[in-house]
């Protein structure tokens, strides 16, 4: 799979989403993610869907992150009916973020 | 939990498919009045009846093993809740309500008490069996690997579909025929005789038939699912399937002796040829039924194993075969040329010694030799070594980021013996029992990722080359890995110019994530498809005046589909508060990922500025080297009206990650 921010990132401005994509169409009623912070905290704002014109596309929502390291732990069902559970880590090295 | 599952699969797979199998072969024996073919018939009917408990008692614990995997608790299992929403909320709910719902009106149909006399209703009654065990057979087609083959999805469960049905054609009717020809080679079965040897003679001329589509079927899927050799003898599916088709090629060849041997003598003589063959023939069909559902158990293995085409595979041999090897090697050349002809010579001696019937021993014996010898000439060249890892994917993307941090490990880590440059030429290095590899030649690229990877974690004992398994992680050596690709892609694209060389794509352009002001990041990747990308490395101090030319023609860009992304060498986060008031940006100005992007495209081609044009499908098709002056952008702009031209969209690179 791939990923914005990418697995490891370490970004200038804290990232508003982050998004996953998988190489095989994924079960919306099965296909989680979160965002975690340092402290194990979950941070992401609780929206995690699959895209509905990309079922391949994971994402979910930020609110702005304090700078840190973030764990992004997922666990998806493909259209197959195989699990796949893993996690990816990016950092937000400073706060440079103005209002858009 | 895993075993249970496994049998539960088994038995439902089996049960669904003996039903298909015990209907098709009723209905192709036909009716008959004879009191032993009614009593064989009676028999089957009421098999059957214990396949359709079986096969829905199996699916229901298949339904309440599937729910608890995917709630990812044990006890979701026989919750109704939690059950009902994999049934509403999945395709593979969804695809099994179907199925179970057919399978319960075939079990109603089968238990009850139909008076058929007359023959349209015998008929109609057996066919409805047929129709009802098919259609509760084939959907399970969209709920396994096939589902997820992409692009060709439909494609993939139609075939996988016919594939099952296939399956449930000749491996159901195997039992059921036995049955029949053992009944009526006993003494009191004399009167079903006829009848059995007709069924026996139809069955195999469907089976024939049946077969072919299954090979032709199976074939394709296996390309779809496991795709190359590696994947075949590296990967748990593979090897399921390997061992698949070696107990398929058993019972082929027990069918074989069947249509070659017992079908024939079948009408003879009763006591001395016909019965004897008939009881041989019945004990061969059991074999091959024996031998199908242990098929049928590895085929329910390999629906609960990821496919081959999303694992990482173990290569088991030392070595393998590659027409890299034969670059640069004349002499190893005319030799693979010079044995693949007479190995050609030795297949077409050995078909002729196949079909000629008179002295067939010694033609195919001497097509065997010539075949031997001629292979035997033709592979030693094209084989490299090969380890373990050799077709392992790498498992971190070719992304910018990763070439970067490869970067900085290289100097950690390698320059002290392969040189800052690569070339191989530092003084540590000069003094190893083998001096150090020249990174830069293409000769990098012939080996696999893998390849690299190997050497990387273990090192080359012989050579020198010290093992960095401990010292690096896996990420940082892949990473290593992308930076070597980078590295001896950007010596290969030496010679690459501004003017595109039409329909040749070999180039690709790391991946990388940007940001442009306060933006969300975006990746290049996100491009693909959709637009060419015009990468521009500047200098603002120099590139002003080429960084004007391109805003002004901002709009022709866009309308030939152009993205322009503009990435500061000096990788400033404010760059552009720093190009000011003018010339106005009307493109994508990097200020956050420029780091990355600089570190690895300079790899490909170092200038203080520096374009590249990439197109839809992500490859670097021309690179133009200035000094950041305002040339001519005409050029650039007729090299993408070019590029739009081209009409074979090259495939995008392979960058299989799972």
């Amino acid at each position: 799979m791939r990923s914005v921010p990418a697995q490891r990132a370490i970004l200038e401005a804290p990232p508003t989403r982050v998004e996953l994509w998988f190489n095989e169409r994924l079960e919306p009623a099965y296909s989680r993610v979160s965002v975690l912070d340092q402290a194990s905290s979950r941070v992401d704002l609780r929206d995690a869907a699959v895209a509905a014109d990309d079922a391949r596309r994971l994402s979910v929502s930020l609110p702005a992150l304090a700078p840190g390291r973030y764990t992004v732990t997922f666990r998806v069902l493909s259209i197959d009916g195989h699990v796949v559970e893993s996690k990816l880590t990016f950092t937000v090295k400073s706060w440079s973020r103005r209002t858009p | 939990m895993y075993a249970l599952g496994l049998c539960a699969r088994w038995l439902h797979l089996a049960s669904s498919i003996l039903l298909v199998g015990a209907a098709t072969t009723i209905a192709l024996a036909g009716r008959s009045d004879r009191p032993t073919a009614r009593r064989w018939e009676h028999r089957v009917l009421l098999g059957s009846r214990g396949l359709a408990l079986a096969a829905l008692g199996s699916g229901l614990i298949v339904l309440g093993l599937q729910t608890a995997l995917f709630e990812g608790r044990g006890g979701a299992a026989l919750e109704a809740g939690s059950i009902a929403r994999v049934l509403i909320e999945t395709q593979a709910g969804r695809v099994w309500l179907v199925r179970f719902g057919l399978l319960a009106i075939l079990a109603a149909f089968l238990w009850s008490r139909l008076h058929v006399e007359s023959s349209l209703d015998w008929r109609a009654a057996r066919a409805q069996a047929m129709l009802l065990g098919a259609a509760a057979l084939v959907p399970a087609a969209a709920a396994g690997h096939a589902a997820a083959v992409e692009p060709e999805t439909a494609r993939a469960i139609a075939l996988d579909g016919l594939h099952v049905l296939g399956a449930g054609v000749w491996v159901g009717g195997l039992l059921p025929l036995a049955l029949l020809l053992w009944t009526a080679a006993a003494e009191p079965g004399a009167d079903a005789r006829p009848y059995a040897v007709l069924a026996a003679r139809r069955f195999s001329r469907l089976a024939l038939g049946v077969v072919l589509v299954l090979v032709a079927t199976g074939t394709l899927m296996a390309i779809a699912n496991v795709g190359n050799v590696a994947g075949l003898v590296g990967t748990a599916y593979g090897r399921l399937l390997l061992a698949k088709l070696g107990l398929v090629v058993a019972a082929l060849a027990l069918a074989a002796v069947n249509r070659a041997v017992h079908l024939g003598r079948l009408a003879g003589d009763g006591p001395t040829v016909g019965r004897p063959a008939m009881r041989r023939l019945a004990t061969f069909l059991v074999g091959e039924g024996l031998i199908a559902l242990a098929v049928l158990a590895i085929v329910a293995t390999m629906t609960v194993t990821p496919p081959a085409r999303h694992e990482a595979p173990t290569w088991p041999f030392s070595v393998r075969l590659s027409f890299a090897a034969l670059e640069g090697a004349p002499a190893a050349s005319a030799r693979v040329l010079i044995g693949s002809q007479i190995a050609v010579l030795g297949l077409v001696g050995l078909a002729a010694g196949l079909a000629i019937r008179g002295r067939r021993l010694p033609l195919v014996a001497g097509a065997l030799v010539v075949l031997g010898a001629g292979v035997g000439l033709a592979l030693p060249p094209l084989a490299v070594d090969a380890y373990p890892t050799t077709y392992l994917r790498p498992s971190v993307p070719y992304h910018a980021a990763s070439i970067a941090s490869g970067a900085t490990l290289y100097r950690e880590h390698c320059a002290a013996c392969h040189g800052a440059g690569g070339a191989g030429d530092a003084p540590a290095g000069l003094r190893l029992a083998r001096p150090p590899a020249d990174l830069r030649g293409p000769h990098t690229a012939l080996h696999t990722a893998g390849d690299l990877f190997w050497w990387l974690t273990n090192g080359i004992p012989e050579a020198g080359m010290p093992a960095f398994g401990r010292e690096l992680g896996e990420e940082q050596r892949w990473d290593l890995v992308n930076f070597l690709r980078a590295l001896s892609s950007g010596y290969s694209a030496r010679g690459m110019r501004p003017a595109i060389e039409p329909d040749r794509p070999w180039l690709v352009a790391p991946d990388f994530t940007f940001a442009v002001g306060p933006t969300p990041p975006r990746s290049l990747r996100e491009y693909r498809g959709r637009r060419t990308v015009l990468l521009v490395l500047y200098e603002l101090a120099r590139a002003r005046s080429r960084l004007a030319e391109i805003a002004g023609r901002d709009g022709t860009l866009a309308l030939l589909g152009v993205e322009v992304i503009a990435v500061p060498v000096d990788a400033a986060p404010d760059a552009i508060k720093r190009i000011g008031p003018e010339p106005r940006v009307l493109f994508s100005v990097v200020t956050e990922g420029a780091q990355a992007i600089v570190t690895a495209y300079h790899l490909l081609a170092a200038s203080p500025h520096v374009e590249f044009l990439i197109d839809r499908q992500g490859y670097i098709r021309a690179v133009t080297r200035g000094s950041g002056a305002a040339g001519d952008l005409d050029k650039t702009i007729a090299e993408v009206q070019r590029l739009n031209e081209e009409r074979t969209a090259a495939s995008a690179p392979e960058e299989h990650v799972h």
